[in-house]
């Protein structure tokens, strides 16, 4: 608890309205913001309620089936709209006749393209995309849509509506759509542009360089050329995109299964030019997001375009079949040409990669795959380019780790496969090329704890022995070892403002606007509050992601929310304890400054026994209520604010049927103080299975003839089941002090992903000798590259 | 193949037990009792996932078997038990042990596939009151979920069979290493 | 899914009568194969002819005289836990576990299980209208075809779902189907058809008949203290559940004093239907079962392969399932592994 409560000055009049820059970096995107000057709190250096492993503040209600979604609302007389979406890749619509779907029984309207061409959706996330188009880029793109009084009668009406198509010529093979071969053209300069959120120019590829490559490569003892590709992948919610819209007069109310209900309001307000607070979006309980929901989606506007025009409520959630037809992480190849010395340190890297991105611009901002490469490693002479190439598939969007897991997919295995070549540890080859200055913004990193990941897990993992372990000849079962780190953002930034209200009872809501996306964020707010309170998590009840009663706050991806909205909470409820104690201090006939507040009551620092109940202090509030007002502070300026980690795993590979069995994972993040080790430690596992699908089993395939994708399911799409999984989990954080914000935490969403597969891919090489270049590692990779070895089976 | 047919239309009307009490409703016959349970009797707790039998998240007791009830016609249900996320509470509204470990290990985390997990989990525990790790990793292969990685679903599990034992098992505490605490 | 009419029939034979005259009726049984069609726009029946409703259809019968008789609404769950078929026929019971997810395993039963679709994903996108639906053409071919057939295939190229299938052949079972013109039996191997007989159909059944039985006849000396009967069922997915085989293979054999007797040797997942492997047979039998003998089987086996492009690797894991099998099932120990 804060113990020198008395240091902090009360804000002087106006001085709460000072403002100054900041920087945020939000998934590799850095933008600069003007943001209020709070006042410093105290460090944590004691904590009672943060850091301990506190049961989820919603478990009940979720394992209740109260817990509401979006796809569970129900209004009376509500609608329901399906999308009739494109069958071809590529075509110029001639006509649409939609006369028989109106005189469908129990159709209300149908909505086309010349309906909504007015409407054009744009946020930094989503990119401009029409709503609705005669010109369709890509097989499942919306063309109309249908509402009518059940699903059944709108799937017939949508079936009902009969689309003449010319068909165009399409490309899905960016490699191809990068050359002249290229049977479409995108845009007059060419097919593809920067990756990333850099300045891009079409037909340029986003540079990154520095030193001069010749010199470096003339260094090198040894030059490496490698090429690693990865498939797309996708989210795979267990909640589907959907929205429900409901118009009263000329309010609208918005459920919207979303990361972040803000930037839907945002974007409804803009492109219907709606007043803000006529736009309510709900998305308090939503089924995971994993990024592929981050902004309004097409079916947002077309439920409240269906509502406006039917004068009904309006739900739109997609099947399963079109979700997968929606945003996905990017494909990438990685050419690589990487000088080392002998003693292992990198002398030059070269690195060229290629990014499918589908057919529209919005796309290409998820486009590149070398933020790892300019900054893991030190390396004085590097050069990256990104280009992101345009084809007749959907666009991408962002995914866990976006750019870094498919960078990591090529980098680590890289490195692996430098320290085999050297004869050296990879623990060593990484330590040997350690850096404590981002090569980037040539800032230092606020702290960096990767060297501690690399000690304590490998520790942990028996690193050492296990690695030198070697297997039977006879046996068909091969175990082997492998080892990546990783680096993200993750610190977080304004602008979040959270309110605290403290009733006359002593009991606390606290007002979040933070989406909790499975992650934990109502409990860990809840945590912060109670903790600078003085009081039980029990008496505090959140309200998050609600437009009309909880403030703004920046949505819950690239691992912000923690530490965006935490501090917010923070100083909320420091501002809530203040205004108590004040009035404590009347009771208690002593200076506020004398006061604190723990377990429950308010007491006389130095008079422990002098003391009365908080919901004493809280009964005499004269107003009956109290509300305490916080802000995210700016961060620190000229420091890098990243996450680190290193993940270790063994693997079992049965060289006749090809299967990999991942049998331990050992995990070790810094991401500064752990609030509650338990949804910390469930970000981690979770996030290493996800990881899992990506190195084992998952793929989205669209038809290379046809442009139709034919993953489309949960079946075909594979993600791990309880049976893939890895068995054994451990989870370490190795608690580098980190004093960026006033929670000291940063975010760890993202992170456990980034290094799970390429430490899989290298775990699988060591165990058989087969250097899988491309994921997934399915079967048949493992019984092609034992062929290629000589038929070691 | 894909000409519009002639049917004649009907509503289709049964009667069945659900969780634990006498039930009748009328539907359109077409529908799967996930749709005549979410749309008909408005009990949202089991949750669409996929529709195709692909994902677990719309698993319910069937005369105390997990079956998917996005594959299993409404019909199909005259005159037997169904159990839903509902039904889970015991008498005074008291949470079931399995409801009560997966909410206080987190082992619900976006909490969509949960009532899926707790109602195979429930049978399992009915059938094997003491599974191994094995076991229930087996049991539940059929429910997906993309948030926890599974363990701590199987430690929820592990936990509440031991309190439904009679055992005095205390919730693990979540171990993370190398925390200074 | 559209709507339909919903039948009970008071018996099998106003079941098979109703079927025939009807020729939008389709028969189901756990559903789990027909509702997914249904939802994915595949098929729309008029009438759905319900058997689960019917009595006596789903019983699991042993006797060492008579051997194992399973009714065709035996649900897979049933299959895989009975202890007389985990103790005589563990190739049935390995593979009924093999089978999806344990939801499923409760409701698909064993009729279902060996008439259902194929599960090729050109199949069962609406979005490709093939030769097995009746259109022109099989994508394929020149299409992504890495689950595809490398045996029997073309002009359709599916590969044959079933795991039960394998196993049950590879036990000698016979199938009975009853119809509107009564009951008729074959050994299960001959249920199925290649696409060159059909492209539109996998199996024999004729319009209105139904599968109501399978019948694995006992083994002939199965009490003898020298001879000994093993089978395993083994397969080869890329998730650990709810997935289809890439290669399966289903082996039963008897050994006398170490010597193969009889053998069957059936793969899953490489063909159009269930795949017999007479020459893995041949090269097994009377011989004492070694690695370099099993290794020559299963190469033996696949000879006649013709992978499509992007199916290749299954000739190899095919090759090595057989040689893994027939080496467990020769194996001194007393219970196969």
């Amino acid at each position: 608890m804060i113990d020198d409560e008395k240091t902090q000055k009360p804000i002087p009049p106006g001085q709460d309205q000072e403002y100054e820059e900041s920087e945020v970096n939000i998934e590799g995107r850095r933008v600069t913001v003007r943001t209020r000057k709070v006042p410093p709190l105290p460090d944590w250096t004691k904590t009672e309620i943060v850091g301990q492993p506190v049961p989820r503040v919603d478990g009940v209600d979720k394992v209740t089936g109260r817990a509401k979604y979006t796809s569970d609302v129900q209004l009376p007389h509500m609608l329901y709209a399906i999308a009739v979406r494109s069958e071809l890749p590529h075509a110029r619509i001639k006509n649409i006749s939609i006369e028989k779907a109106l005189a469908h029984p129990g159709v209300h309207a149908v909505l086309l393209p010349k309906d909504v061409e007015r409407y054009i959706m744009g946020n930094p996330f989503a990119g401009t995309l029409p709503l609705l188009t005669l010109e369709p880029k890509y097989t499942g793109e919306e063309i109309a849509v249908v509402a009518a009084e059940t699903e059944l009668q709108a799937e017939d009406a949508a079936r009902l509506i009969q689309v003449d198509y010319e068909p165009l010529p399409f490309v899905l093979d960016p490699e191809v759509s990068m050359t002249d071969k290229s049977p479409v053209k995108f845009f007059p300069e060419g097919n593809f542009t920067g990756g990333g959120f850099g300045q891009r120019k079409i037909g340029q590829p986003s540079v990154h360089t520095r030193g001069d490559l010749d010199v470096g490569f003339k260094e090198a003892d040894h030059i490496f050329e490698e090429t690693f590709r990865t498939e797309p992948q996708q989210h795979a919610c267990m909640e589907v995109h959907g929205t429900t819209a409901s118009w009263d007069g000329d309010h609208l109310t918005v459920w919207e299964s979303t990361q972040g209900v803000f930037g839907v309001q945002e974007e409804i307000s803009r492109v219907f030019t709606l007043p803000m607070n006529d736009v309510r979006v709900i998305g308090t309980h939503m089924g995971g997001g994993f990024g592929s929901k981050g902004g309004a989606g097409k079916q947002t506007m077309l439920a409240v375009l269906m509502a406006r025009r039917t004068g009904r409520p309006v739900k739109m959630v997609l099947s399963r079949h079109e979700d997968f037809m929606g945003v996905y992480r990017p494909a990438s190849i990685q050419h690589y040409k990487v000088g080392v010395k002998n003693d292992g340190r990198l002398t030059a890297i070269e690195m060229k990669s290629v990014n499918a991105v589908g057919a529209y611009m919005s796309g290409s901002m998820w486009g590149n795959s070398s933020p790892m490469t300019q900054q893991m490693y030190a390396c004085a002479n590097v050069r990256t380019e990104d280009r992101a190439v345009f084809t007749n598939t959907p666009p991408p969007g962002a995914m866990r780790g976006p750019s870094n897991v498919q960078n990591a997919w090529g980098l680590e295995q890289l490195m692996d496969l430098i320290a085999h070549k050297l004869n050296m540890d990879p623990i060593e080859l990484r330590m040997r090329n350690d850096v404590k200055v981002d090569q980037v913004t040539h800032q230092p990193y606020h702290s960096k704890g990767l060297a501690e990941c690399f000690k304590l897990g490998a520790e942990k993992f028996h690193w050492d022995e296990k690695r030198l372990r070697r297997n039977d000849p006879a046996s068909t079962k091969k175990y082997g070892v492998g080892m990546a780190s990783q680096i993200w953002g993750g610190g977080g930034g304004p602008p979040a403002t959270a309110i605290v209200k403290i009733n006359q009872d002593g009991s606390i809501n606290l007002l979040t606007g933070a989406a909790d996306i499975g992650t934990g964020t109502r409990t860990v707010m809840s945590q912060i509050c109670a903790e600078e309170l003085g009081v039980a998590v029990d008496r505090i009840h959140v309200t998050n992601a609600d437009t009309e009663t909880t403030p703004y706050t920046l949505p819950s991806y690239g691992s912000i929310t923690l530490a965006s909205s935490g501090p917010a909470v923070r100083s909320a409820a420091n501002d809530a304890k203040r205004q108590l104690l004040d009035l404590a201090a009347g009771s208690l006939g002593v200076k506020p400054e004398e006061l604190s507040s723990k377990d429950g009551f308010i007491f006389v620092t130095a008079q422990p026994d002098k003391r009365m109940k908080f919901e004493a202090a809280a009964g005499a509030m004269p107003e009956r209520t109290l509300v305490g007002r916080g802000y995210r502070g700016p961060n620190p300026k000229g420091q890098s604010l990243n996450a680190f980690g290193a993940q270790f795993c063994e693997v079992e590979i049965d060289i006749h049927s090809g299967e990999v069995k991942v049998l331990k994972f050992v995990a070790a993040h810094d991401s500064g103080r752990v609030i509650n080790p338990h949804t910390f430690a469930s970000q981690v596992k979770g996030g290493i299975t996800m990881g899992t699908g990506y190195a084992l089993s998952e793929r989205r395939l669209i038809d290379k003839n046809t442009g139709v994708p034919v993953t489309a399911s949960l079946l075909e799409y594979r993600p791990p089941t309880s049976l893939d999984a890895p068995v054994d989990i451990e989870v370490y954080s190795v608690d580098v002090p980190y004093t960026a914000n006033n929670i000291g935490a940063k975010g760890v969403g993202e992170p456990p992903l980034i290094a799970t597969a390429p430490a899989i891919a290298n775990a699988v090489y060591h165990a058989t000798g087969v250097r899988v270049k491309s994921n997934p590692i399915t079967p048949e990779k493992i019984i092609d590259g034992l062929k290629s070895l000589g038929g070691r089976t | 193949m894909k000409q519009r047919r002639k049917i004649r239309k009907q509503k289709a009307h049964i009667a069945f037990v659900l969780n634990g009490e006498p039930c009748e409703v009328a539907f359109a016959p077409h529908k799967t009792l996930l749709e005549v349970l979410r749309e008909d009797l408005n009990l949202t707790g089991t949750k669409h996932g996929c529709e195709l039998g692909e994902c677990g998240t719309c698993a319910v007791l069937l005369d105390g078997k997990p079956v998917l009830s996005c594959l299993v016609l409404g019909l199909d249900a005259e005159g037997r038990e169904v159990t839903t996320v509902e039904g889970m509470q015991l008498p005074e509204g008291r949470l079931h042990p399995l409801q009560e470990t997966f909410a206080d290990l987190g082992a619900a985390q976006c909490g969509y596939c949960t009532p899926g997990f707790l109602l195979t989990a429930l049978e399992l525990l009915a059938k094997n009151p003491k599974p191994t790790r094995e076991e229930i990793a087996q049991a539940l292969s059929g429910n997906l979920c993309r948030c926890t990685g599974y363990i701590k679903i199987y430690e929820a599990v592990e936990l509440a069979a031991a309190h439904m034992r009679g055992e005095k098992a205390e919730v693990a505490e979540e171990v993370v290493y190398g925390l200074k605490s | 899914m559209r709507n339909f009419q919903h039948f009970n029939p008071a018996s099998l034979a106003q079941a098979t009568t109703t079927l025939s005259s009807k020729p939008d009726a389709w028969v189901i049984a756990g559903g789990i194969d027909l509702l997914g069609e249904m939802k994915n726009g595949i098929i729309q029946p008029g009438t759905l002819v319900n058997l689960k409703t019917l009595p006596n259809l789903d019983y699991i019968k042993f006797s060492e005289s008579d051997g194992l008789r399973i009714g065709a609404m035996a649900t897979l769950a049933k299959i895989e836990a009975h202890p007389d078929i985990r103790k005589h026929f563990t190739v049935l019971s390995q593979a009924a576990h093999s089978v999806a997810t344990p939801q499923i395993r409760n409701v698909g039963t064993l009729g279902g299980n060996l008439c259902q679709r194929p599960r090729c994903w050109y199949y069962r996108n609406p979005a490709f209208h093939c030769l097995k639906k009746g259109g022109k053409e099989c994508f394929s071919v020149s299409g992504e075809n890495k689950y595809n057939a490398i045996l029997g295939g073309g002009p359709v190229f599916i590969v044959h779902p079933s795991d039960c299938a394998p196993a049950l052949i590879s036990l000698g079972a016979e199938v009975t189907v009853a119809g509107p013109r009564g009951k008729r039996s074959m050994p299960l191997e001959k249920f199925f058809i290649l696409p060159t007989e059909n492209p539109l159909r996998e199996n024999r059944l004729q319009a209105g008949e139904v599968v109501t039985e399978v019948h694995v006849p006992p083994f002939h000396d199965a009490g003898s203290s020298s001879s000994a009967h093993r089978s395993v069922y083994l397969k080869v997915k890329e998730r650990g559940a709810w997935d289809f085989a890439l290669a399966s293979a289903a082996v039963s054999m008897e050994t006398n004093a170490g010597m193969c007797r009889s053998v069957r040797v059936v793969l899953g997942g490489v063909a159009p239907i269930p795949w017999r492997c007479p020459q893995a047979e041949k090269t097994c039998m009377g011989k004492q079962i070694d690695e370099a003998l099993a290794a020559e089987a299963g190469k033996a086996s696949l000879a006649q392969a013709v992978p499509l492009g992007k199916n290749d690797y299954k000739v190899e894991m095919a090759a090595n399932l057989i040689k893994r099998a027939l080496l467990m099932c020769s194996a001194s120990s007393a219970s196969p592994r």
